[in-house]
C-alpha cells in the first residue's frame, strides 16, 4: 500500500512535468497539444543515439536530446501551429494528433520498433521508500520538478512572463503594447518542447523504451492532469499529476489486485477526469495564474 | 426565329448528351468499383468490406466532427464495444446477426449518450480528452472482462450460413454503408443539419437563436456511437473473431485522420480516404516488394513500416495545401457529375 | 434533455433498425448455433473456437472441401484430437494451390510492428536463408522444386493475422503457412488456416482451440507440456522445493489458462500473478520483492517481452526468472535486459532449439549457410532456419505428386528429426513434441543466450 503510494508519487511526477507543458500552450494558444509527449520521445531518441549509438559523453547525449526537442517544437510552431492558426480548433487538434504520429513513424522508420534501455544518469539499486524500491533516477526527477516548479513561478513575473499572458489573453491588445505575437508563440512552443524533452530524458531510463512510448503511457494522464488543474493554472497541473499517478497506483492496488478488475490504472484515471468534469469542470485551481 | 429553335434545340440536346455522358461515367465507374468483388476472389471480397467497415466508420466520425465540430479520440471505443456486443449475441445467446448488428448499434449509442452527457456540457474540446481516456478504460478493461469479452483469447463471431461466403458479406457491409450514407445525407438536408452548422460556426451565437446546443451535440454524437457501433458488429463478423488488441488507441487516431484527409462533410472524400487508409496497409508492401526494381537501402521489412508514415503525410499535406481534402481535390470532378454549373 | 429529433429521421431510424434485423434473420440456418453450443465446452473464449471451421464445413462449397475429413472431423468432436484425426485415408485431395512444376511457396506471419515486434533486418534476411543455402550452400531442392517465401506483419494483432493469412494462402497462393511468434496470432491464423484446409506451422504455444484444428502442427513444445517440466526443473535443478518461494507472472488471457494450470498442477502452492496485457511491468515489479516476506526465489514469467524487461528492471531484489514462452528474438531481449543494470542475468528459458550462440555446434550447415549468403544472423535466423528444416522434412514426406491432402495426410502420425528443433511424433495429434533445451541468459559480452541443455525430455 505504502509501496504503492511512493510509486504513484513519482510517477505522477512526470506527468506532471507533461501537464505543465500542456496547459503552457493551453494558456497561449487555447488548442490541446498533443504533441507534448513526443517532444520527450524525441529527446530520449536523441540522447539515446548520441549515448548508446555513438558512444559520448552523457552530457551531449542530454544537451542533444534537450536541443532536438526544442528544434522539433520550433519547428511545429511555424510549419504546422502557425500557418492552421485561423482554421478551427477542431483541425488544430488532428494536425497535432498527426505531428505525434509523424514522429512517431519517423522513429519507427530510422531506428527499429524495438525496447530500448537508456542508461540512468545515476546507476545503482533502488532505495527503500514507504517499501517501493525508488530508483535514484527517480530522485532526480522530483528535485528536477521541484526546480522547474519554482522557475515557471518565477516566470510568469518576469516582463516575458507577463507578455505571455497578456498576449493570450487579449492578442490584438497585447500587440499594440508592442508585444509579438509571433515571438510569444515561438517562446511558448519553445519552452513546451523543453519540458516534454526534459520529462522524457528523466523517464526514458526508469524503465525500458519504444517509440512512442510517451504518447502511448504518459499523455492521456497528463491531459487529465491538466484538466484537474483546470487546463489553465501551473501549480495545478503539478499537483494535478502528482494526484493522477496517485490515483493509478491505487487503483491497481484496491481494484487491480484486491477485486481483480482489469486496467485499473486506466480505469481509475477515466473516472477521476469523469468526476472533475462533473463536479467542478473548472478544475481544482482553475483560475488564470 | 429558326436559327432561335436551332439554338435551343443543340441546347437541349447538348444537355441530354451531357446527361446521358454523366450518368455513363458514373455508371462506368461504379463497374470499376465493382470489379475487384466480381473477378478478385474471397481475398478482395474480405477487402472491400474492410473498407466498407471503414467507410462507415468514417461516416460516423464525420457526423460528429463534420457536422457538430466535436472530436471523438477514442471511437475504437464504441466500434469495440459493438464488435463485443455481436461477438457475444452471436457466440453466447446465438441470436440472427441482425440482432447481433442492433444490439452492437444500441451499445455503442448507449455508451454515447453516459459520455456525451459529462463531457458534453462543457464548452471546448473536452470530448477529445474524456474519449480519450474513455478508450485506454475500455480497451484494458471492458475488453479484459472475461465474462463478457473472452479476455485475452478474444470471442467469436460465427457468421450465419447464407453470410458464410465473403462475397454475401460483402454485401451487406456495402448495404449497411449505403444506409449509412442515406443517413448522412438525410441528417444535412433537415432541420439538424442546418441546427448543426450553426452549432458548428459558433456556438453562443446558435443558442441565442435558439438552438438547444447541448442537446444537438449530444444528438450528433450519439448517432456517431450507433454508426461506429455497427461498424463495430460488421468488423466482429467480418473477421469472425474479436479481440481487445484489435482496438488499440492508435487505431481511433488513424480513424480521425482518415475522415480529415477524406474531407469534412464530403461523403465520397470520407468513402475514398476511408478505403485507402483501410487496404494501403493489407496491399502496399506486398505491391512494392513485387516490383521489379527494388531501391538498394531498403529492405522488404521496411515496406511494412511505410503506411502509418504515408498515412501521416497526407494528413499533413490535406492540412497544409488543400484543408479540404480529397472532397476539395473532387469537388469539379463531383460537381461536374452532379450537373452543376459554375456561376 | 429534449433531443430534437424530427419526425423523419425517427422513421428513417426505425426503417434502418427493421432492415437490419429482418434481413439477415432470414438467412440464420438451423443448427448452426447448436453446432456452436455443441462445440463450446473447448475454449474458454466465447462460442468455441470451432466455432468457424463448423461454419465452413457445413456450408462448404469452395471446391476446396473434398477431402471428406475437413468439417467433418472438426464437427465430430475431434476424435483422437487433430493431427491423428487426419489419418483418414485421403492421399491426395488435388488442393495443389502454391505448388507449380519447380516452385513451392510459403507463407509465413510474424509481427514486425505492434506491441511485440520482431528486428525486421533478420527477418528478412532469416526467412529465405535455409530454402536458398540450405542444400550446403545452394537451394534445397523437394522433389525437383524450389521453395520460395512470402511474408507479411501480423502487427501483433490477432484480426491482422488472420487477414495476412487469408491474403497469403490465397492471392499470393503459399501452399502452407508458418507462425513465426505470439501466441493470440498464431490461434488466430491456425483457426483460419483449418477452415480452409492449409497446413499450418507454428512453434509450439497455447493448446486452447489447437487440438481439434486438423490443418495444425506444432513444431515444439506447448507451454502447457512445457510447464510441468518447468516445474521439475526449478525442483531438481534450481533446487527450489518451497512453493512460498515461487512465483509465477503470466499474463492474464484464457489462452496461457493452460500453461498455469500445468505449472501450479505439478507445483502446488505458488503465488500466481496475472498482470493485464497491457499493464507495465514496472507496477507488476513491487509484487516480486516488496518487504521482507514476498522475496520470491524463482519467479516463473509468461508475458511479452517488453514487459518481463521492464518487470526485471524496476524490481529492486533479482530474483532468478524462469520462462517457456519467449519464442523468438530472445537475444535482443536478454542484450536489453542486461544493458537494464544486468536484471536479467542468469535467466533460465525453455526454447525449442539450442542457443544462437551454439548453432554451429547442433548444425554447422547453419553457419556455412550464413556465411555463403553474406548475412548477419541472429537468433531469429537460427529459429527460421529450424522451422524451414522441420517443413522442409514435411515436404519431402509428401512426396513428388504435393498437394494439401497428401501433405497432411504424410505428416500426420509420422516422426521427424531436424537437430534443430526437437525431435517430432505426430502420432498422438499435433502437439508432437517431447523435448525442449534451456537457455541461460549471459551478460557477459553483449547480452544472449548460451544452452545448459540440449533436447531434454524431463529433469
Amino acid at each position: 500500500m505504502g509501496a504503492f503510494l511512493a510509486l504513484g508519487l513519482f510517477q505522477g511526477a512526470v506527468y506532471g512535468l507533461l501537464a505543465v507543458g500542456i496547459v503552457l500552450v493551453y494558456k497561449a494558444k487555447r488548442v490541446f497539444n498533443f504533441a507534448q509527449g513526443e517532444f520527450g520521445g524525441v529527446a530520449a531518441f536523441t540522447a539515446f543515439a548520441i549515448v548508446v549509438g555513438a558512444g559520448l559523453p552523457y552530457w551531449v547525449g542530454v544537451v542533444g536530446g534537450l536541443a532536438a526537442a526544442v528544434a522539433m517544437g520550433l519547428i511545429v510552431e511555424r510549419v504546422i501551429v502557425r500557418p492552421l492558426e485561423s482554421s478551427s480548433r477542431t483541425i488544430m487538434l488532428v494536425a497535432l494528433v498527426g505531428v505525434a504520429l509523424f514522429t512517431i513513424a519517423i522513429i519507427v522508420l530510422l531506428g527499429q520498433p524495438i525496447p530500448r534501455v537508456m542508461p540512468p544518469l545515476i546507476s545503482g539499486g533502488g532505495v527503500n521508500i514507504l517499501g517501493a524500491g525508488i530508483l535514484p533516477q527517480q530522485l532526480i526527477l522530483m528535485a528536477v520538478l521541484a526546480v522547474l516548479a519554482a522557475a515557471m513561478a518565477w516566470f510568469f513575473k518576469t516582463d516575458m512572463g507577463l507578455a505571455v499572458l497578456a498576449s493570450s489573453q487579449d492578442t490584438r491588445a497585447a500587440q499594440v503594447v508592442g508585444i509579438s505575437p509571433v515571438a510569444v508563440s515561438r517562446l511558448v512552443w519553445g519552452m513546451a518542447a523543453l519540458l516534454g524533452g526534459i520529462a522524457g530524458l528523466l523517464y526514458a531510463p526508469v524503465g525500458i523504451f519504444t517509440p512512442g512510448f510517451m504518447t502511448l503511457t504518459m499523455l492521456v494522464p497528463a491531459f487529465a492532469a491538466a484538466v484537474l488543474g483546470g487546463m489553465t493554472s501551473l501549480p495545478g497541473a503539478f499537483i494535478g499529476g502528482l494526484a493522477i499517478g496517485v490515483v493509478q497506483n491505487l487503483g491497481i492496488y484496491y481494484l487491480g489486485q484486491q477485486l481483480k478488475v482489469p486496467g485499473a490504472a486506466e480505469l481509475g484515471v477515466f473516472a477521476l477526469l469523469m468526476l472533475v468534469l462533473l463536479i467542478r469542470p473548472q478544475g481544482l485551481l482553475g483560475k488564470e495564474a | 426565329m429558326a436559327t432561335a429553335t436551332m439554338v435551343l434545340t443543340r441546347v437541349k440536346v447538348q444537355r441530354r448528351f451531357g446527361l446521358a455522358l454523366r450518368v455513363t461515367v458514373v455508371l462506368a465507374l461504379l463497374v470499376l468499383a465493382a470489379l475487384p468483388l466480381l473477378l478478385g476472389g474471397d481475398v478482395w471480397a474480405q477487402r472491400i468490406s474492410r473498407a466498407a467497415i471503414y467507410a462507415v466508420i468514417g461516416l460516423s466520425i464525420n457526423t460528429l466532427t463534420g457536422h457538430a465540430g466535436q472530436i471523438s479520440l477514442g471511437h475504437q471505443a464504441f466500434v469495440g464495444i459493438g464488435a463485443f456486443a455481436a461477438a457475444f449475441m452471436a457466440s453466447r445467446l446465438g441470436a440472427p446477426l441482425g440482432f447481433g448488428l442492433a444490439a452492437a448499434g444500441v451499445a455503442g449509442a448507449f455508451t454515447a449518450v453516459v459520455i456525451g452527457l459529462v463531457a458534453l456540457r462543457v464548452t471546448g474540446l473536452y470530448l477529445a480528452l474524456v474519449t480519450l481516456a474513455f478508450g485506454l478504460t475500455a480497451e484494458t478493461t471492458i475488453f479484459n472482462w472475461r465474462e463478457f469479452t473472452g479476455g485475452g483469447a478474444g470471442a467469436f463471431a460465427p457468421r450465419p450460413a447464407v453470410l458464410a461466403s465473403d462475397h454475401a458479406f460483402a454485401l451487406l457491409c456495402l448495404g449497411v454503408l449505403g444506409l449509412v450514407l442515406y443517413l448522412d445525407w438525410r441528417i444535412v438536408s433537415t432541420k439538424t443539419g442546418r441546427a448543426l452548422a450553426a452549432v458548428r460556426n459558433n456556438e453562443r451565437i446558435a443558442s441565442t437563436l435558439g438552438v438547444n446546443v447541448t442537446g444537438y451535440k449530444l444528438a450528433a454524437f450519439s448517432l456517431s456511437g450507433l454508426i461506429a457501433g455497427l461498424a463495430g458488429g460488421l468488423f466482429a463478423h467480418w473477421n469472425q473473431i474479436v479481440q481487445a488488441m484489435d482496438f488499440e488507441f492508435q487505431v481511433a487516431l488513424v480513424w480521425v485522420l482518415m475522415t480529415v484527409v477524406g474531407g469534412l462533410r464530403s461523403r465520397l472524400g470520407v468513402i475514398l480516404a476511408s478505403a485507402f487508409f483501410a487496404l494501403l496497409p493489407l496491399t502496399l508492401p506486398n505491391f512494392l516488394s513485387s516490383l521489379p526494381w527494388q531501391p538498394p537501402f531498403l529492405n522488404e521489412a521496411v515496406y511494412h513500416v511505410l503506411p502509418p508514415f504515408i498515412v501521416v503525410v497526407m494528413l499533413l499535406v490535406v492540412l497544409r495545401f488543400f484543408p479540404g481534402g480529397f472532397g476539395q481535390l473532387l469537388r469539379p470532378a463531383t460537381d461536374w457529375l452532379a450537373g452543376k454549373r459554375k456561376q | 434533455m429534449r433531443l430534437a429529433l424530427p419526425k423523419r429521421r425517427r422513421t428513417i431510424f426505425a426503417l434502418l433498425a427493421g432492415a437490419l434485423l429482418v434481413l439477415p434473420a432470414c438467412g440464420q440456418f438451423e443448427g448452426v448455433h447448436d453446432d456452436f453450443v455443441a462445440q463450446g465446452g473447448e475454449n474458454e473464449g466465447l462460442g468455441g473456437s470451432e466455432g468457424a471451421s463448423a461454419d465452413d464445413g457445413a456450408t462448404g462449397g469452395d471446391g476446396t472441401e473434398s477431402t471428406g475429413g475437413g468439417g467433418d472431423d472438426a464437427s465430430g468432436g475431434g476424435g483422437g484430437g487433430g493431427g491423428g484425426g487426419n489419418d483418414n485415408g485421403n492421399a491426395g485431395n488435388g488442393d495443389t494451390t502454391g505448388v507449380t512444376a519447380d516452385t513451392i511457396t510459403i507463407g509465413i506471419h510474424a509481427p514486425l510492428t505492434g506491441a511485440a515486434p520482431l528486428k525486421q533486418e533478420s527477418f528478412a534476411t532469416g526467412k529465405d536463408l535455409y530454402w536458398q543455402y540450405g542444400n550446403g550452400g545452394k537451394p534445397v531442392e523437394i522433389h525437383g522444386r524450389t521453395v520460395e517465401t512470402v511474408f507479411a506483419d501480423d502487427q501483433y494483432r490477432p484480426s491482422t493475422a488472420r487477414q495476412v493469412c487469408q491474403t497469403m494462402a490465397e492471392e499470393q497462393q503459399a501452399f502452407a503457412l508458418i507462425g513465426a511468434g505470439g501466441t493470440d496470432q498464431i490461434q488466430a491464423c491456425a483457426q483460419y488456416a483449418a477452415s480452409e484446409d492449409v497446413p499450418y506451422l507454428s512453434t509450439g504455444v497455447t493448446e486452447t482451440g489447437m487440438g481439434s484444428l486438423d490443418t495444425y502442427f506444432a513444431a515444439s513444445m506447448t507451454y502447457k507440456q512445457q510447464t510441468p517440466m518447468l516445474a521439475d526443473y526449478i525442483k531438481n535443478e534450481l533446487g527450489v522445493t518451497d512453493a512460498s518461494k515461487v512465483a509465477a507472472v503470466v499474463t492474464n488471457t484464457p489462452n496461457f489458462d493452460d500453461a498455469v494450470e500445468g505449472f501450479t498442477g505439478s507445483f502446488d502452492g505458488v503465488d500466481v500473478f496475472r498482470p493485464d496485457k497491457n499493464e507495465r511491468g514496472s507496477s507488476a515489479a513491487g509484487n516480486l520483492c516488496t518487504g521482507t516476506v514476498k522475496n520470491y526465489d524463482v519467479v516463473f514469467v509468461l508475458t511479452s517481452p517488453t514487459f518481463y524487461l521492464e518487470m526485471a528492471a524496476a524490481s529492486g531484489c533479482r530474483p532468478q526468472f524462469v520462462g517457456v514462452g519467449v519464442s523468438m528474438g530472445i537475444d535482443q531481449v536478454a542484450s536489453t535486459g542486461c544493458s537494464a543494470a544486468g536484471s536479467t542475468e542468469g535467466a533460465r528459458f525453455f526454447n525449442p532449439t539450442p542457443a544462437f550462440a551454439d548453432a554451429g555446434e547442433y548444425d554447422p550447415d547453419f553457419l556455412a549457410a550464413v556465411d555463403a549468403a553474406g548475412i548477419e544472423a541472429d537468433d531469429v535466423t537460427w529459429m527460421m532456419w529450424g522451422q524451414s528444416k522441420v517443413l522442409h522434412q514435411m515436404l519431402e514426406q509428401a512426396g513428388e505428386a504435393l498437394d494439401r491432402g497428401a501433405f497432411m495426410d504424410a505428416v500426420a502420425g509420422q516422426k521427424f528429426s531436424t537437430g534443430v528443433f526437437p525431435d517430432l511424433n505426430y502420432s498422438d495429434g499435433p502437439f508432437g513434441a517431447t523435448q525442449v533445451s534451456v537457455l541461460r541468459n549471459v551478460c557477459d559480452g553483449g547480452g544472449h543466450y548460451e544452452t545448459d541443455f540440449a533436447f531434454v525430455n524431463g529433469f
